[in-house]
């Protein structure tokens, strides 16, 4: 490990991320940090990683290498515009995923691409579906994915509810990913949310700093950590015995 | 061999009998002959450091953060420390190590007061100490994975700002900066101070700092948002002062300016 680097090109340039996909009464909710980096350099600080791939019904999250998802959606988005137009109708959200599929499980060697796939079509109405990096699909009700998410595995086991109202599963994501952001380095900047019901998609943007979480343990004005030994510096008095 | 040919040629093991031989990789070999590996990687690490010479004395500033890898672990750590009378040291790199630094530094404190003759560490003294210190534990390629900055103010009102890597090497400048800072922060720094010195004031020189502490915040993933800035300010004489002041504030949180992120959709 090194405790810091210049930029490095030699590396892929990558979404180390917090990433999740929510399913609410309504639809789901998607959500994200905003930071790519390139190591310890941030490339970008108000990334959007919250990808459209067919209008107003499915997004997804990336996660892993920038280059890779980005052209494996531009790929998907190009597959369901053909769809759409073949069916006369929004496709829908299995079918985007089934598509990730497809081409991160036969790729699986050369990508590295993490992604998570949501939306609401009327068969079903929300729906989630995780493609991590194997390329292999789960649907889910709540998934969530990038390096940051490890430090919110716990949050969401306890907080999540199915059927949440809108406002309760925004604060509930936002709580998330600023919960990540602030444990990990690779996760950073504003975070973005994209809300997918009947009525279309709704995207909106917040810097971390609004989101009320914390005081975090250990910092300051929250409950003091075990005391260091003093440093040796206060004075000391000295008694004569006379 | 003569005395000129040994000059001339390396010399190794006792036994080498004067042949040229490739030089051995750099590992160290303890009594038994067995190789040794020692810290050979930082794990708990401090982000950069800055510092700059200003018209009253110097100032230093960095997070209060330490990084466990990626993860931003500990989150109320005090990267400055001061050695008294008129020094503080600033770390980035390895946090046990450093730990072991301030119990050096505490321990040259200590027999300071123990002489009681008047005397007392000056910035310069603790930078010489840190220096050769480093520089020894190199030498036994078994470093205290920091870079050290030292920043205060001597007897005769002297500014002084210097750094100590992990190697050893060390140098003094009016702007002095660590890990990333030396990329991100230290044209800033340099920009703004370099020959300007006597005509900043303190309130200029935390804006120069809390500007470049900005930028190393949206650039670099290590760094945190909330920081501290300590001074070592110069005895002022009209106010009738005899000793220079040292002042580490309590930490702040930057400004940062994220509002144009709405424009920004999608990658294209």
């Amino acid at each position: 490990m090194v405790f810091h680097q210049l930029p490095d090109f030699g590396q892929a340039v990558s979404l180390g991320t917090t990433i999740m996909a929510v399913k609410f009464k309504d639809g789901v909710i998607l959500a994200a940090d905003s930071r790519t980096s390139s190591g310890s350099y941030i490339v970008n600080r108000v990334a959007d990683k919250l990808t459209e791939l067919y209008p107003d019904s499915i997004y997804c999250c990336r996660s892993g290498s920038a280059a890779d998802t980005q052209a494996i959606a531009d790929i998907i988005r190009y597959y369901l515009q053909v769809h759409a137009a073949e069916h006369d109708a929004p496709p829908p959200v299995e079918i985007a995923a089934n598509l990730f599929h497809k081409v991160c499980y036969s790729n699986r060697g050369m990508l590295s691409a993490g992604l998570i796939v949501a939306g609401w079509d009327k068969a079903s109405g929300g729906a989630v579906y995780n493609i991590p990096q194997g390329g292999s699909v789960h649907q889910l009700d709540i998934s969530i994915g990038g390096s940051g998410s490890i430090f919110i595995y716990g949050y969401c086991d306890e907080f999540y509810r199915p059927d949440m109202s809108k406002e309760e599963c925004l604060d509930f994501c936002r709580k998330a990913v600023a919960l990540a952001i602030s444990r990990d380095g690779s996760s950073g900047g504003v975070i973005r949310t994209c809300v997918i019901t009947e009525a279309g998609a709704e995207r909106d943007v917040i810097p971390f700093y609004e989101v009320k979480i914390g005081p975090p343990m250990g910092a300051p004005g929250a409950a003091p950590a075990a005391a260091e030994a003093a440093p040796m510096q206060t004075d000391v008095e000295v008694h004569s015995d006379n | 061999m003569t005395l000129a040919s040994a000059a001339r040629q390396p010399t190794f093991a006792p036994s080498d009998s004067g042949a040229e031989k490739p030089m051995s990789a750099p590992v160290a070999f303890s009594r038994g002959g067995t190789p040794t590996a020692h810290a050979s990687s930082p794990i708990m690490t401090g982000a950069a450091v800055l510092a700059l010479k200003y018209k009253d004395g110097v100032m230093i500033a960095c997070d209060n953060h330490l990084m466990f890898g990626s993860m931003d672990k500990f989150r109320n750590v005090e990267r400055l420390i001061t050695v008294e009378p008129a020094t503080i040291v600033g770390f980035s790199g390895d946090y046990a190590d450093f730990q072991y630094i301030k119990s050096l530094l505490d321990d040259l404190v200590l027999k300071e007061r123990t002489c009681d003759d008047g005397h007392s560490l000056s910035p310069r003294h603790v930078f010489e100490y840190l220096a050769s210190m480093m520089y020894h534990r190199r030498n036994k390629f078994d470093p205290l994975w920091n870079t050290l900055v030292v920043a205060g103010v001597d007897t005769q009102g002297k500014s002084f700002l210097g750094q100590v890597d992990l190697r050893g090497g060390s140098y003094q400048a009016d702007t002095v900066t660590t890990g990333f800072g030396n990329y991100l922060g230290q044209p800033l720094l340099r920009e703004a101070v370099e020959g300007k010195i006597d005509s900043i004031d303190e309130e200029a020189a935390k804006e120069i700092m809390k500007d470049a502490l900005k930028v190393l915040f949206y650039r670099n993933t290590q760094a945190a948002n909330t920081v501290q800035i300590g001074v070592v300010r110069r005895p002022d004489a009209q106010a009738g002062e005899t000793k220079p002041t040292i002042q580490i504030d309590e930490p702040i949180t930057l400004d940062t300016e994220w509002g144009f992120a709405q424009m920004v959709v999608g990658y294209r």
